[in-house]
């Protein structure tokens, strides 16, 4: 699968991008805050956005609002490690098909990408 | 809408609607009739002219077939017989029918070579036919030939050629050509009876007029006529394949009797008719230009249309003179009786008409009549009852006059009271003296006028006492609610509508509008009703609600501000333990090489540690939102006994793990008011620590019973317990355990910091009781529901 990472921890974008590559999917794009988000989906259109709720420079939910205006189609899985109810209810109201919290580790990842397809 | 008008728009619009649907139908009626009388002149027309050419011609070919049977000429092209003998023969013959036969202009006699052997024309020529259309067509029938012009004359023409027979052979043929000026055309140029546009033309089966035009000179095979009706009829000319001559073959559908609209060769729209002539396969077509044959229609719809328009003129005076003459009456009633509501018994109605409307104007001139004579009765009456009170009058006065000495008697009273009211005086200034210290503003108003003032009053208004005394007491208030307080202080109403306690406004000297509370009561002032006013500057007052609002609100905002910051600091926290997790599920699903049995061990150990970061977190997390009261939700009655085995149920499986013995023991409790979610908080925290530092098969008792309606629960453990210098310091916020005696990282700390929390929140204790290595026991005490309000709240009433 070509997927894109948004996570404003580089360390856990790298993580992430190592395992998801383990496994065999293609990892086309990663951006550390919503602004580099948008503009890496609209150069790579990839088939799964994995993204963090809370974003430097754009908020989360705005690159997804955004995202779905481009792609009325887009699949995106939101990660979040607030435990704010609220939050993730807006994520998937502004159009994320699902949701992990943090932390999560590999399995939980794989698990919640399958299920995405 | 008056009456009058209402019944006569009644009437017209009757009128109208009746006289245009009549003219409507008329119209309709007489346009059918004229149109079909036209039609019936045009088609009878052309019928008859039909009719006369057909015969004018079979007359010309029975001519023409008599002529070939004469011996003298068929023997002419007779080669056997003398030649002299029967060309003399002929010739005479020819001119004797030449002269006989008024319509030929010239006849002659051709053989089978196409040789004039003899012609009445001094100049004989070519033949008008042709050899080759004489031996294709006239071999053994009458030849009808075309119109044609003559050679040298350019006199329309036409020929007929039948064929000469010696002992029925054809030897020869005879042609004989006829004028059509003299006899055809005349025929289709007689036009009595046409007007002044109608025609009748004949037109030839290649659409070219053989007649002459009545608009159109020289037309004979020079105007070609390409109208709708010779299109149609092209339609059913059939070309013979036998002989080769078009004629005509009839279709049902076709219909000759038609009477047609069309636009005429002159580009004016006409009425036509047609007949078709069969000898020579024209067409006879008679036509009238529409503007001529309608005109008759025009002229009756301009008939019909001002003949309508009479009878509603007429119509209309008509019924404007009956409609005023029936409805005067009932006007004149009308008038009556607005008369008789003024009070005007006199007037007489005078609509005097011999049907129920008179009677209705003869029964309201008698009612009227009798109201007169009523009113005079009453009258009457009044007049004698004014008497009587005037009677009466003038005995009251007499017996005043015995009251005199009464009124004397109360003049000593009175002088007995004005010693009392130097007593009051005194008291009055004393009362004063009060007032004047007082705290409160005090002012005293009579008649809306301000009568007394004290000194905080002074200040809070800023006048002196000389400007405020007889002032207005609209005066002292806010432009905008004057007219309010007038009324409120209105002497003639009802005392009782001042309000006793109300905030206005006061306006001050310098223009200040100042926030008072005004405290009114009853008095007597100065021998008069007067009302007494308290007033208390609230100024003050709303500085400090406004002061306590702003602190509140910023309150609020540190809150969420606080709020958001654990929120943060949670996210920041699990955001690294998911790449720490990530990583290490790799390596224990073998994406990051192999290991051997002790590194799994380790790895494990270091799933364990990520799982229990997680939950510090997440305690951390809660403990600071339950401190904050962020989870101080509603509180509704909750069983203890429900949530206690619900837990017990969701850790069993630890409690197998370590083959721990658990007893449960309810006495006899009732429900208690708290938050569910947080009792079960508290009973996980304290059973699953009871497990956690109980070593396996050791055993755990929950016990659950009342004490002077107080819920004590207690879970005991034989645990590894809590040295005395710890005790103390269990129930604070990151207290972590002995270490060395454990060997693991015990877990109280958050968990227990939080119980203590939500326990203190339900209005309760806790506390607990412990021995190093012989275990420890935990209780806290809530306050019970009572039995009745358990039933009350239940609603078994």
């Amino acid at each position: 699968m070509r997927i894109m990472l948004v996570e404003d921890d580089e360390n856990l974008c790298l993580t992430m991008e190592f395992a998801l590559k383990k496994v065999g999917h293609d990892i086309v794009g990663m951006a550390n805050d919503g602004e580099a988000a948008l503009n890496v989906y609209r150069d790579t259109n990839p088939e799964l956005v994995i993204i963090d709720i809370i974003l430097p420079k754009l908020h989360g939910i705005d690159v997804i609002t955004k995202i779905k205006e481009m792609n009325t189609d887009a699949k995106i899985l939101v990660t979040t490690g607030a435990s704010h109810d609220s939050l993730i209810m807006k994520a998937m109201d502004s159009g994320a098909k699902s949701y992990l919290t943090k932390p999560f580790g590999m399995n939980d990842l794989i698990t919640e990408i399958e299920k995405m397809k | 809408m008056k009456l009058f008008p209402r019944v006569f728009s009644y009437v017209i619009i009757f009128l109208i609607i009746y006289s245009i649907s009549s003219a409507a139908m008329v119209s309709m009626f007489s346009d059918t009739v004229i149109k079909e009388q036209v039609y019936d002149n045009l088609k009878i027309a052309s019928d008859s002219k039909a009719h006369h050419v057909e015969s004018l011609l079979h007359e010309y070919k029975v001519g023409v077939e008599s002529l070939a049977a004469i011996s003298e000429l068929s023997n002419s092209v007779n080669i056997s017989r003398d030649n002299d003998v029967r060309i003399s023969d002929a010739y005479r013959q020819v001119n004797l029918s030449l002269s006989v036969f008024h319509a030929a202009i010239n006849i002659r006699l051709i053989d089978l070579n196409g040789t004039t052997i003899v012609s009445t024309s001094r100049h004989p020529g070519e033949s008008p036919v042709n050899i080759s259309t004489l031996l294709s067509f006239a071999m053994n029938t009458t030849y009808m030939g075309p119109i044609h012009k003559a050679l040298h004359h350019n006199i329309s023409t036409m020929s007929i050629a039948s064929p000469l027979r010696v002992e029925g052979t054809t030897l020869g043929f005879i042609v004989v050509s006829f004028g059509a000026e003299d006899e055809l055309f005349q025929i289709l140029t007689e036009r009595s009876g046409m007007g002044d546009t109608g025609e009748t033309y004949v037109v030839n089966s290649d659409g070219f007029m053989v007649s002459p035009s009545r608009f159109v000179n020289d037309s004979v095979l020079n105007l070609e006529v390409d109208t709708d009706i010779i299109t149609m009829w092209h339609e059913y000319i059939i070309e013979d394949s036998d002989s080769g001559i078009p004629h005509y073959e009839h279709n049902p559908d076709y219909d000759e009797n038609k009477v047609m609209i069309y636009e005429g060769y002159r580009g004016v729209e006409v009425l036509g008719t047609h007949e078709h002539i069969e000898s020579m396969n024209w067409l006879l077509i008679a036509e009238l230009d529409t503007s001529e044959a309608f005109q008759p229609v025009d002229d009756m719809v301009l008939f019909i249309g001002i003949t309508t328009l009479i009878i509603i003129i007429t119509g209309g005076v008509i019924a404007f003179i009956s409609v005023r003459n029936f409805t005067r009456p009932i006007l004149e009633i009308h008038e009556g009786m607005r008369e008789i509501e003024k009070g005007n018994y006199d007037h007489e109605v005078q609509a005097m008409s011999d049907d129920e409307i008179g009677e209705l104007a003869l029964s309201l001139n008698s009612m009227s009549f009798r109201v007169k004579v009523a009113k005079k009765a009453l009258e009457e009456h009044n007049r004698e009852l004014e008497a009587q009170v005037m009677e009466r009058t003038r005995e009251l006065s007499e017996r005043m006059k015995g009251s005199e000495r009464f009124r004397i008697a109360t003049l000593n009273m009175l002088e007995d009271i004005s010693e009392t009211k130097m007593e009051l005086e005194n008291s009055e200034k004393m009362y004063s003296s009060v007032v004047n210290t007082s705290m409160d503003g005090i002012f005293i108003v009579q008649s809306n006028k301000v009568r007394f003032v004290n000194s905080s009053f002074m200040k809070i208004m800023e006048y002196d006492e000389g400007e405020l005394i007889d002032k207005d007491l609209n005066d002292l208030f806010h432009g905008d609610i004057r007219g309010f307080i007038q009324d409120l202080y209105d002497p003639r109403g009802d005392g009782d509508i001042i309000p006793e306690l109300f905030e206005t406004l006061f306006l001050t000297r310098s223009g200040e509008n100042v926030p008072v509370e005004v405290r009114t009561s009853k008095m007597t002032y100065e021998g008069k009703d007067a009302i007494i006013n308290f007033i208390k500057d609230l100024r003050e007052t709303i500085k400090l609600e406004v002061g306590i609002a702003d602190a509140l609100s910023q309150l609020q905002q540190s809150e969420k501000r606080r709020e958001e910051f654990i929120d943060m600091a949670a996210h920041e926290l699990r955001t690294p333990l998911t790449a720490i997790k990530t990583y290490t599920e790799m390596m224990e699903e073998g994406y990051m090489g192999t290991f051997d049995d002790e590194e799994k061990e380790h790895l494990e150990v270091l799933g364990k540690s990520i799982a229990r970061l997680n939950d510090q977190i997440t305690g951390m997390l809660d403990a600071s939102k339950v401190i904050a009261g962020k989870l101080k939700s509603e509180k509704v009655l909750v069983n203890m006994k429900e949530i206690t085995e619900e837990i017990v149920e969701q850790l069993d499986p630890l409690f197998h793990k370590k083959n721990q013995i658990l007893k449960i023991d309810v006495g006899d409790i009732n429900p208690i008011l708290a938050t569910p979610d947080l009792m079960r908080n508290v009973m996980m925290n304290l059973i699953s620590n009871a497990n956690k530092f109980t070593p396996a098969s050791g055993h755990i008792d929950i016990r659950l019973f009342s004490i002077e309606e107080e819920l004590h629960v207690e879970v005991q453990d034989d645990g590894i317990g809590i040295s005395e210098e710890n005790l103390p310091n269990v129930f604070e916020r990151f207290f972590i355990g002995d270490r060395s005696l454990t060997g693991h990282q015990p877990q109280l700390g958050l968990g227990l910091s939080v119980v203590r929390v939500i326990v203190e929140q339900h209005n309760g204790r806790i506390w607990v009781e412990s021995e190093l290595g012989k275990g420890s026991t935990f209780h806290f005490v809530l306050p019970m529901m009572k039995e009745v309000t358990v039933e009350m709240k239940g609603g078994k009433q």
